[in-house]
């Protein structure tokens, strides 16, 4: 499996967009589901799900193989992701302020939530857009907070904050389901 | 860092969540024609000068803010495309077979001009492409990220004109607006050499 990536990488750095086009089927349903989750709307997802492997072909010579390519891959599209949401002044760097609860995240980012999905889907939609991309970099991507300033923008200090109050959110939002 | 996602390691919520989710629609056909719209000419003509001393290859420097060779050809073939309109606008009834053969050198000599222009934009994108991806570590990765979604959009500005023009290869506006798309783009690419210090 891993071989058969590698040689598909090396096809894809010497321009080979047919192998390219396999490692994107191998991995737009994580890509995507990482943007949905962070962005919270389907059509701007999709976007930056595109934009994330356009980005990543530009950058494939980078791609030394010391991770795992997914991994390289998540990567990119977080900071995909962050560029476009710091570009769109929804990320507030210095701010704790969380009235921005939900922002434009939809009702429901998959078609057919199901069981807990569905109430852990909502919980997130009550956080603040920075409170969720920290969330999800620490308890998903496994980023330590230092690693998250560094490509966020915010201080230390504010990322420990936001994951502090998106647990509690979340806790909050889990027991009023029980 | 360590990516608890291919450990199964995941936060005890966010953990039970779906993680591979499928669009709903295939994004690989958009995703190719944009690869194939930002891909740069193999060779490299005008950047590299052979030196006849010592047989080497010299890559030039770009000049954002100097001489723009490829703005030129732009500027001239917008004006080319202005005057044939113009001669074309002018005809005659009488002269239609006229019309219709300076209509077809017409067309010829539009297409070889966006050619001419795209050649030159490709190699002027690929070496700043190159810069943005390699050179620049100074930048922070949230403004490479906002130039880069620019320059996406202005592909997408480009490959729609490219299709008008095929669709309506007649109707000069379209490709008086691909020349006017290149010419924004440089634009937009000196004045972040500007606001970046940097020497291209």
């Amino acid at each position: 499996m891993l071989d058969e990536e590698s040689q598909l990488i090396s096809r894809s750095k010497n321009g080979d967009q047919s192998a390219y086009e396999n490692l994107y089927r191998a991995n737009i349903g994580k890509v995507y589901a990482l943007c949905l989750r962070l962005c919270g709307q389907k059509e701007l997802a999709e976007d930056l799900a595109q934009e994330s492997f356009i980005r990543a072909w530009q950058k494939l010579d980078s791609f030394r193989g010391d991770a795992k390519f997914s991994s390289w891959l998540f990567r990119l599209t977080s900071n995909v992701v962050i560029g476009h949401l710091r570009k769109h002044n929804k990320w507030q760097i210095d701010s704790l302020d969380d009235s921005n609860h939900g922002g434009d995240y939809e009702q429901s980012t998959v078609d057919r939530p199901f069981g807990l999905q569905k109430e852990i889907d909502q919980a997130l939609r009550c956080l603040s857009d920075s409170a969720r991309v920290v969330l999800i970099m620490y308890e998903y991507l496994g980023y330590q907070h230092n690693e998250i300033s560094e490509i966020t923008g915010m201080a230390i200090g504010t990322s420990k904050t936001h994951l502090h109050r998106a647990r509690t959110t979340l806790r909050a939002q889990a027991e009023q389901q029980l | 860092m360590t990516y608890k996602n291919e450990n199964d390691d995941k936060g005890d919520v966010l953990g039970q969540l779906n993680w591979s989710i499928e669009p709903d629609r295939d994004l690989w056909p958009d995703i190719q024609a944009k690869l194939e719209a930002r891909s740069a000419p193999a060779s490299s003509t005008s950047l590299e000068l052979q030196t006849q001393a010592k047989g080497e290859v010299v890559q030039m420097p770009l000049r954002f803010g100097g001489q723009k060779p490829w703005l030129a050809v732009s500027m001239a073939a917008c004006m080319m495309l202005a005057l044939g309109a113009f001669i074309m606008s002018s005809m005659s009834f009488q002269r239609a077979q006229d019309t219709y053969e300076l209509q077809a050198s017409y067309i010829e000599f539009q297409k070889s001009q966006i050619s001419l222009i795209e050649q030159q934009h490709s190699q002027v994108r690929a070496q700043f492409t190159a810069l943005l991806n390699g050179d620049l570590g100074t930048i922070d990765s949230t403004t490479v990220a906002e130039i880069e979604m620019v320059l996406l959009t202005i592909d997408n500005a480009s490959l729609e004109l490219k299709q008008a023009i095929l669709a309506q290869p007649t109707n000069s506006s379209h490709a008086a607006k691909l020349a006017r798309t290149y010419k924004e783009e440089l634009k937009l690419l000196n004045k972040f050499k500007t606001a970046n210090g940097i020497s291209i």
